[in-house]
């Protein structure tokens, strides 16, 4: 990939007034730091406690898994979601979620766990696109999901012709079925993505392709989904608590437009549970704690009102425009209250089983 | 928040369309698969992910995966969604479908369609929270159930 000529930061920075007349952003300022990151924030965005907890803990938790050591902090640029990213024009042509390039992370919250992987996989090894990019989408935490493309056919591409979904479930696959240290050997391999492969596990890739497709599931669940606080129970099928939304405070996070906080629920009975918040907003998300051997569609009775479908199932409970009676199936759900604005609040969240009366149908048999 | 996002840029980027240079879609009958969603490829044939392979079958075939007593209406295209549209034989009933057979009993259509009639106290105690029932309704959608309150 023929990489777009562009100001490195530095030259950025330092020809500010001539090279933004000419129409280049200047890179945010580094506002935050952790002890592995140097963050700044496009448009004065806000990062909260619980956003930079986060971010540490996943390249503290990468340096761990890939056995390597980030010897000086990452600096991350992070531009919010309310400007366009694309626009910034710091990544590559093409390349318009976000990028990782002499040893800085250009990103938005989508885009920043991937970059992320990317920064700490340079740290010890420089692999071939499909591979980089396979231990980018593995590694960032979220699940995988099979993609529509053969693994062969994606091998020798660069970005963005290289179907992300599919090298990053196939690397997935690899690290479930193979384990971490020949993973790790794969990273390290030199050649091209084929020689990288042959060389570090027993078999041809046209033979490993043939297991992926009869083995894989449909979907690998999250590495790190649903890592916050536990509800807390304070009754027989009811728990509550009163949170401090407050961006200073452990486990808040905040954009430009709003702060909130996010809490895990775990529902062990079946039934209809009635959720309540003070907070203008809520939410409810499954996390995506189990594969998948085949998708999930929403409607589909056996997982009630908040199924693990693809592409993430989020209900808003508040307010006119979701309900707050909800059929839940035995899991872990990631629950969100917030509020637009920065300022403190105190909110209340509670779920409690409903009382009725609710519809009860037999289960479905098969 | 940042799911909801997601989500979104998941349904924008479904609408990107292929350029060369793009890998070949597995979308042939006998590529791998793991979609639910199948495709019409003529009025009476359908390609579905059977088993985790492509496979071009007819409706009536695909029919009859769904309960002994099916009949095929023919492939059908509904905006973005095709399949086969498939309807119980005269006489029998539609899997899950549920009518109330009187104030405390509703009858329940299951996967062999055969129709079975639950006591509405016996099904709502099997729920911890809402144990008692109410007796049958038809909610404002016209879809029986037994309605159950906690105790």
């Amino acid at each position: 990939m023929t990489l777009q000529t562009k100001p490195t930061p530095t030259t950025c920075a330092a020809a500010a007034a001539v090279v933004c007349i000419l129409g280049c952003d200047d890179l945010p300022k580094l506002r935050y730091e952790t002890e592995h990151l140097r963050v700044g924030t496009a448009s004065g965005g806000l990062l909260c406690q619980g956003n930079l907890d986060h971010y540490e803990h996943m390249v503290t938790d990468l340096e761990e898994l890939l056995a390597t050591t980030i010897p000086n902090p990452i600096d991350v640029y992070l531009w919010d979601n309310s400007q366009p990213f694309a626009e910034s024009e710091w990544c590559p042509e093409g390349i318009d979620l976000g990028c990782y390039r002499r040893g800085a992370v250009y990103a938005d919250s989508l885009s920043i766990e991937h970059e992320l992987v990317h920064a700490v996989v340079d740290t010890f090894a420089d692999p071939k696109p499909f591979w980089s990019e396979g231990a980018a989408e593995a590694l960032k935490g979220d699940r995988t999901i099979l993609g529509n493309t053969a693994p062969v056919d994606n091998l020798d591409l660069d970005p963005p012709w290289l179907r992300y979904s599919t090298a990053g479930h196939f690397s997935r696959w690899l690290l479930e079925t193979h384990g971490l240290e020949l993973y790790r050997e794969l990273l390290r391999a030199r050649g091209s993505s084929r020689e990288a492969f042959e060389q570090t596990y027993d078999m041809t890739i046209e033979e490993a392709q043939a297991l992926y497709f009869a083995e894989a599931p449909h979907a690998y669940g999250a590495f790190n989904t649903c890592d916050h606080p536990d509800l807390p129970q304070t009754g027989d099928l009811q728990w509550s608590e009163t949170i401090e939304i407050d961006c200073a405070a452990p486990d808040v996070w905040g954009t430009s437009r709003g702060i909130g906080a996010f809490r895990v629920l775990t529902i062990t009975e079946r039934g209809f549970y009635e959720l309540t918040t003070t907070e203008q907003e809520g939410g409810i998300a499954p996390c995506f704690d189990e594969d998948l051997e085949t998708p999930v569609l929403v409607g589909d009775p056996a997982y009630g009102d908040v199924p693990p479908a693809s592409g993430g199932f989020l209900l808003v409970f508040t307010g006119d425009r979701g309900k707050s009676v909800l059929d839940l199936v035995p899991g872990r759900y990631e629950l969100f209250v917030g509020h637009g604005g920065h300022e403190i609040q105190t909110a209340e969240l509670t779920v409690r089983a409903a009382p009725g009366p609710i519809p009860q149908t037999p289960e479905p048999t098969e | 928040m940042r799911r909801r996002l997601a989500t979104l840029l998941i349904l924008a980027c479904c609408a990107c369309a292929p350029d060369d240079g793009y890998p070949p879609l597995l979308d042939q009958a006998g590529d791998p698969c793991r979609s639910p969603y199948p495709s019409c490829l003529d009025d009476e044939t359908v390609r579905e992910c059977v088993d985790n392979v492509w496979v071009d079958r007819s409706c009536e075939e695909s029919c009859a995966d769904l309960g002994p007593a099916m009949l095929s209406m023919g492939c059908v295209v509904d905006g973005p969604l095709e399949s086969c549209a498939c309807v119980p034989e005269p006489g029998a009933c539609a899997p899950a479908t549920t009518a109330c057979e009187s104030d405390t009993e509703l009858g329940y259509c299951d996967t062999g369609q055969v129709w079975v009639v639950y006591d509405c106290d016996s099904l709502c105690a099997s729920s911890l929270a809402t144990p008692i029932s109410t007796g049958c309704m038809a909610d404002e959608d016209g879809v029986a159930a037994c309605w159950c309150v906690a105790g």
